[in-house]
């Protein structure tokens, strides 16, 4: 027969129990490379030699290789910035030999390549990285946002006079003096069109191009921005604003009053030639660590929840709504993009 | 000599042998693989669907979806045609006045400087599409635009413009200078090749010079007028560069911008399938061009003009008129070259930078600095002279075999052969870059990824060849040949010995202009890139929608730099022609 | 009607400036038919250009009926299509894009004041049927045969009745049976238009046929000038006597002279001659003795004075006449035979001159 445990015991294993939990969460969070399954993957990894990491755009690729290898040695990033991304995936995956082994994508391009079953099941866990944040059944985890946003030429543009609404575009003070990308126009709309509804917000894009004679364009709008030409690049995202000062146009960004974000993923590729490279390449884009270097070299941030970034913050405390693109919302956008898309494109 | 040919010139059952056989049949197969690829991609990909899977997916079939959804669109009807006959033939007819123009001049006037202008004309293929597009609204935009600003300020004007590029007359004008040197190299060549004395015989009628003009050198000049009429159509109804920049800010949208739209849409993949429907009347429209083209020259085939030795081209005076036309000359390559190439090259050494005295002191070399260092770039440098420099080659060779083929031979289908290589033209690179793409990724040839599928790639242009040297082989009596034959010359020594260096004006011409049009080639390499066939119009573009303008531009001043040379060797080589 | 004085014309070359014309004289009567004869490169055509108008001289005067055309040192220059004329080119240059009538009706159709529409149809109508084409007027011209576009060029050269006619080797292109049938062909249908002719050409059967003048051309100069007759019997220069028909030329020293008979040996010769030489030439000196194949008789037996001895080297048969060639000491000897004797090679004969009939050149030196 055992003696009924004193209080005091009872109390101390429970706190020591307590303190294990959370201090064995601590270490996997603070330094989760260091684990023995990271440190297996890693071995299978420094073996392969090297490691493919498609995208769109080469400088949301660069960055990356210089901090991982400070993190994983020996593992090659080699930088493939490709548009054409998913249908050349798509198109080699009938040979059986994918040339990626790691791709960042839109949720929409992600999912074109994810239903055709090309991605790698990661446990993203081992990065740390919140179940919130990885989705199609541990096919795919968040990376950053692409945050829609105004952006101006500090010296042309009083912060005092900028919109916080995007309804405040259609104040007649702004005539003439907007320019957009066509390819973010639409995309704008069909986020709006959730909150507004589709009807106020096609309103809303033809008020833009009818009465304030908005510029659609898709060459770079800093060009617009450092000449004077158009005052106010609408809908762009907030990393533009720093790529813009550094090419030597003092650009600031406003935190409108209803924010869409669109999100980024990463995914490793199932028969992409580097497998345990690639895998290991996208837990750590995945990781804390590597959204918040994300953030820091290319202002790519990720403001879902739980994210540290310092415009998460800056968001949170001007009470701003944010629209996040994800899974629930993406075929109603998809609808809409498809009704505003002529509009946009003068068609 | 006489003006209107005998039958020499023509077919005959040209004894080959079996190694020239095999030569020609080689050429044959090889023009029929590099045109017929992209061609069935781009019939078939049009009848293709669902539209949310690649034409040739596991999944997909047959269907009319492709052609229902975009021919049903009314915005088709009310915007998109309209929009593109105007754009179309407004453009081609600026191209044509300037070109016929500048060509005149230089060919047949005495025009000071006539060497430096053929040179100066030329300007404008050194500078790739994108950038020029990028010069205009720098220099035209309505409000800040910097040619805006001068006029301005030297009539004391108020407002926005006076000129706006953002509008289908900007566009117009844009895409009709853009293509000026393409048409003015074909007129020249038509205009050297036209016979003065049928001019002089009407001079000593008591026709004046402008009468003489349009009553006996235009008519005769008709077929030489066609050709380079028809291609500039097809290459402007095929061209996306001018109306994506500066159509899409005017509310302009033409069948070019159509395609592109499919291809990047806002969601889901490419629309390969709909887009290739979108193409279908591109073929359609260059078939009918090129029928008509026949039937027009079919008669006119009678007039050929082989130019009598002896006499030199008489060359009409133009007296006051000196001055002006070397205005009209300047005026033109600062817009369609010079004022572009600066853009570019203050871009890439000042960013951002409004052009001021002030702000030379603050040079920023480091985009240079950066390229010059990147391995990367030398790689490029190195695959950009490989591809451009091998598919000239191969285009070269295989369309002047298959011109000998169509001209001197009596094998049956070359007359489908001469139709279908022509139609080459008509078909948009980025049809042709997908069709490559599908097609190297399904050859178990691994060859996919690669420089040589570029090479092949830009080989389906052979209608530039096909056309200079026909026009050269028909001048070639074929009495030179034979004379050859009979001193015991077999075929491929009389190809060799006597054919070739009577050719190798006109194919060294082709080879050239190829080179240059490959160099320049952005839309095909884009589309079939990988890490090891990257070359300099792709590094560039990638930089320059990754916002890293000044190290685009750059690159693009390289591009600049490296044609230059190229083009002096063109002028040399068309030019040194007319001294023999 | 037609005057050219101290006419030049020199272009610019890679080598160099070259001089086509130096400096040439001539002029023409009305209804005059004059001939530049010469070989190719010797600047006629450059010569017959200038006077249309086509090229411009670079020294000299041209007028046509009295009218100053050229003048370069004036810097007066009428440009072709101002000038009254009409020009038959080598090649015919017929347009092919129009039918035989729209081709000759084109000056008319041109011309200042402008030429109603019945006249010009009454005019070309008149001027086919003068070469014979009226049952072609509208056929293609694509369609014609060489002698045809020659004809349609001359209708359309006189259809306006110009004050000049310019013929550039019209008859060059055409194979020999036809040129000798357009050839007269030519020289009729000029007399019957009247109209003053100059015909610019290589071959000097035709320039001794056609014309009443003719001006022998030799590196941009002209080196004699005057009616076929004259020029061919009596040549100036050495080229001209060699250039016009054939000539035999051989070398020969002065025995003696008085006055402008001199005894002469003829190298290869028998016997002393007597020839009427130019002045200046004595006793010693070498001379060319020049003379015609038919001004010479070949015999089988020698016959009295004047004939050289020789042996018959080649005989070819002509048709209507033999060719002989005779190798007389060092040179060889042109002379014709009647078709139907026959002889060979080998065969020793005698050639007769007629001293009257040589003319005599002093030797260059050799």
């Amino acid at each position: 027969m055992l003696a009924k445990p004193s209080r005091i015991v009872v109390t101390s294993v429970l706190v020591a129990v307590a303190w294990l939990a959370t201090a064995s969460r601590a270490i996997s969070v603070d330094d989760w490379t260091t684990s023995p399954q990271i440190r297996e993957l890693y071995e299978k990894a420094k073996a392969e030699g090297e490691v493919s990491y498609w995208g769109q755009v080469e400088y949301d690729l660069v960055w990356a290789g210089a901090p991982f290898n400070k993190r994983f040695p020996g593992i090659k990033v080699n930088v493939v910035a490709d548009q054409q991304g998913p249908t050349k995936m798509i198109a080699e995956s009938r040979s059986g030999k994918i040339s990626a082994d790691v791709t960042q994508q839109t949720l929409g391009s992600v999912l074109e390549v994810q239903k055709r079953g090309l991605l790698a099941k990661v446990d993203w866990s081992l990065a740390g990285v919140d179940q919130r944040n990885v989705l199609f059944d541990g096919e795919a985890g968040t990376i950053h946002n692409f945050v829609y946003s105004i952006l101006y030429a500090k010296d042309k543009v009083q912060a005092a006079d900028l919109p916080h609404k995007w309804e405040d575009l259609l104040d007649p003070k702004w005539k003439g003096k907007l320019v957009i990308s066509d390819f973010l126009f639409p995309r704008l709309m069909g986020f709006l069109a959730l909150e507004w509804g589709p009807d106020r917000a096609e309103q809303w894009g033809r008020d833009l191009l009818d009465k304030q004679g908005i510029l659609v364009t898709n060459v770079p709008r800093e060009n617009f921005l450092k000449t004077g030409e158009r005052l106010l690049a609408v809908a762009e995202g907030v990393q533009a604003a720093a790529q813009y000062t550094r090419e030597g146009v003092d650009t600031g960004y406003v935190i409108m009053n209803l924010i869409p974000a669109g999100q980024f993923l990463v995914a490793a590729l199932k028969d992409g030639q580097h497998p345990n490279a690639g895998k290991l390449l996208a837990l750590w884009l995945a990781s804390d660590e590597g959204k918040a270097l994300r953030a820091k070299l290319v202002d790519e941030p990720d403001i879902r929840p739980g994210s540290k970034a310092d415009l998460t913050a800056q968001i949170q405390s001007s009470g701003a709504k944010v629209l996040f693109e994800d899974m629930s919302n993406f075929n109603q956008r998809a609808e809409y993009y498809k009704r505003f898309s002529p509009l946009a494109r003068g068609m | 000599m006489v003006a209107i040919p005998s039958e020499s010139t023509s077919a005959r059952g040209a004894d080959v042998g079996i190694a020239g056989g095999g030569l020609l049949a080689g050429a044959v197969l090889a023009t029929i693989y590099l045109i017929s690829a992209p061609l069935f991609m781009l019939l078939a990909s049009a009848f293709r669907g669902p539209r949310d899977m690649l034409p040739f997916e596991p999944g997909t079939q047959w269907t009319f979806a492709n052609l229902a959804s975009i021919y049903a669109d009314k915005t088709l009807y009310s915007a998109v045609i309209p929009n593109t006959l105007v754009f179309t033939a407004g453009s081609v007819t600026l191209t044509f006045t300037i070109a016929f123009t500048l060509a005149w001049l230089v060919e047949r006037t005495d025009m000071p400087l006539r060497t430096t202008v053929f040179t100066v004309v030329l300007f404008p293929l050194l500078v790739p599409g994108i950038i020029l597009g990028i010069a205009w609204i720098l220099l035209l935009a309505p409000r800040t635009g910097l040619l805006n600003l001068a006029i301005r300020a030297t009539f004391g004007l108020g407002g926005d413009g006076p000129l706006n590029i953002f509008s289908m007359g900007g566009l117009i004008f844009a895409q009709g200078i853009a293509l000026v040197p393409f048409v003015f190299l074909l007129l020249t060549a038509a205009l050297r090749s036209m016979n003065p004395v049928l001019e002089e015989a009407s001079n000593t009628s008591g026709a004046s010079p402008a009468v003489t003009f349009f009553r006996v050198t235009l008519p005769i000049l008709r077929p030489g007028i066609l050709a380079p009429l028809i291609l500039a159509t097809l290459v402007t109804l095929e061209q996306f560069e001018m109306p994506l920049i500066l159509g899409l800010p005017a509310r302009v949208s033409v069948f070019a911008t159509r395609i592109y739209f499919e291809l990047n849409p806002d969601t889901d993949l490419p629309a390969y399938g709909r887009a290739a429907a979108v193409a279908l009347p591109f073929l359609a429209a260059g078939m009918l061009l090129l029928w008509f083209y026949n039937r027009m020259t079919r008669r006119a085939d009678r007039f050929v003009t082989i130019t009598g030795k002896g006499y030199r081209p008489t060359r009409i005076e133009i007296g006051r008129w000196k001055l002006p036309a070397l205005a009209f000359v300047t005026l033109y390559a600062a817009f369609a070259a010079i004022l572009p190439a600066l853009v570019l090259v203050w871009a890439s050494l000042f960013g951002y930078q409004s052009p001021s005295w002030a702000a030379l002191s603050q040079v920023n070399p480091t985009g240079y600095v950066n390229m010059v260092y990147s391995a990367r770039f030398w790689m490029a440098v190195r695959n950009t002279f490989l591809v451009a420099g091998g598919s000239a080659v191969l285009v070269t060779i295989i369309g002047a075999l298959l011109s000998w083929t169509i001209l001197r031979t009596r094998w049956p289908g070359r007359g489908v052969l001469d139709f279908v290589s022509f139609l080459s033209i008509g078909i948009p690179s980025v049809i042709a870059g997908l069709a490559c793409m599908m097609l190297y990724l399904s050859l178990p040839i691994g060859l996919y990824g690669t420089v040589w599928v570029l090479i092949l790639a830009y080989s389906y242009r052979l209608a530039v060849t096909t056309r200079l040297s026909k026009a050269a082989l028909t001048q070639i009596h074929g009495e030179l040949e034979e004379a050859s034959h009979v001193a015991g010359g077999s075929w491929l020594t009389t190809i060799r010995r006597v054919v070739l260096p009577l050719l190798a004006p006109s194919l060294l011409a082709s080879f050239v202009l190829l080179f240059i049009i490959g160099f320049r080639e952005f839309t095909l390499p884009v589309l079939l890139q990988s890490r090891e066939n990257e070359v300099l119009s792709v590094i560039m573009w990638k930089l320059f929608i990754g916002n890293q303008t000044s190290q685009a531009a750059a690159v693009g001043t390289t591009i600049v730099v490296l044609i230059i040379p190229v083009i002096f060797l063109m002028r040399r080589l068309l030019l040194g022609r007319e001294a023999t | 009607m037609l005057k050219v004085t101290g006419l030049s014309k020199s272009y610019a070359s890679e080598h160099g400036p070259v001089e086509a014309v130096k400096g040439i004289d001539f002029e023409i009567p009305a209804g005059g038919f004059f001939t530049i004869l010469g070989p190719s490169g010797c600047g006629k055509t450059t010569t017959l250009r200038c006077v249309a108008g086509l090229e411009r001289p670079t020294g000299g005067t041209i007028s046509i009926g009295g009218r100053v055309v050229a003048d370069a040192g004036q810097g007066i220059h009428l440009p072709a299509f101002r000038r009254d004329i009409g020009m038959v080119f080598q090649s015919y240059a017929i347009w092919p894009h129009m039918d035989v009538f729209r081709n000759v009706a084109y000056p008319l159709q041109v011309a200042k004041p402008r030429v109603g529409r019945a006249d010009i149809e009454a005019k070309v109508m008149e001027a086919l049927r003068l070469v014979g084409m009226e049952k072609m007027a509208r056929r293609p011209a694509t369609d014609l045969s060489g002698g045809q576009q020659q004809r349609v060029a001359f209708a359309r050269a006189i259809v306006r009745q110009p004050k000049l006619l310019l013929l550039d080797e019209p008859l060059s292109n055409l194979d020999s049976k036809l040129r000798e049938q357009m050839r007269d062909e030519l020289q009729e249908l000029v007399s019957r238009v009247a109209i003053t002719t100059l015909y610019v050409t290589h071959d000097q059967a035709e320039a001794l046929a056609m014309s009443n003048h003719v001006a022998v051309m030799s590196d941009g100069m002209i080196a004699q000038c005057g009616p076929p007759p004259l020029v061919y019997s009596q040549p100036a220069t050495r080229f001209v006597a060699t250039f016009l028909g054939t000539a035999n030329l051989l070398r020969a020293r002065i025995v003696s002279s008085a006055g402008r008979t001199a005894t002469v040996a003829l190298d290869g010769g028998t016997e002393a001659v007597q020839l009427e030489v130019p002045p200046g030439l004595g006793a010693g000196d070498w001379i060319d003795v020049v003379f015609r194949p038919e001004d010479t008789a070949l015999s089988f037996t020698q016959g009295d004075g004047n004939a050289l001895y020789g042996t018959l080297e080649r005989i070819s048969f002509q048709g209507g006449v033999s060719e002989c060639h005779v190798r007389v000491g060092r040179a060889v000897v042109r002379s014709n035979l009647h078709p139907s004797i026959t002889a060979q090679r080998g065969d020793p004969v005698w050639v007769s001159l007629d001293p009257g009939r040589c003319v005599v050149f002093a030797a260059a030196a050799s």
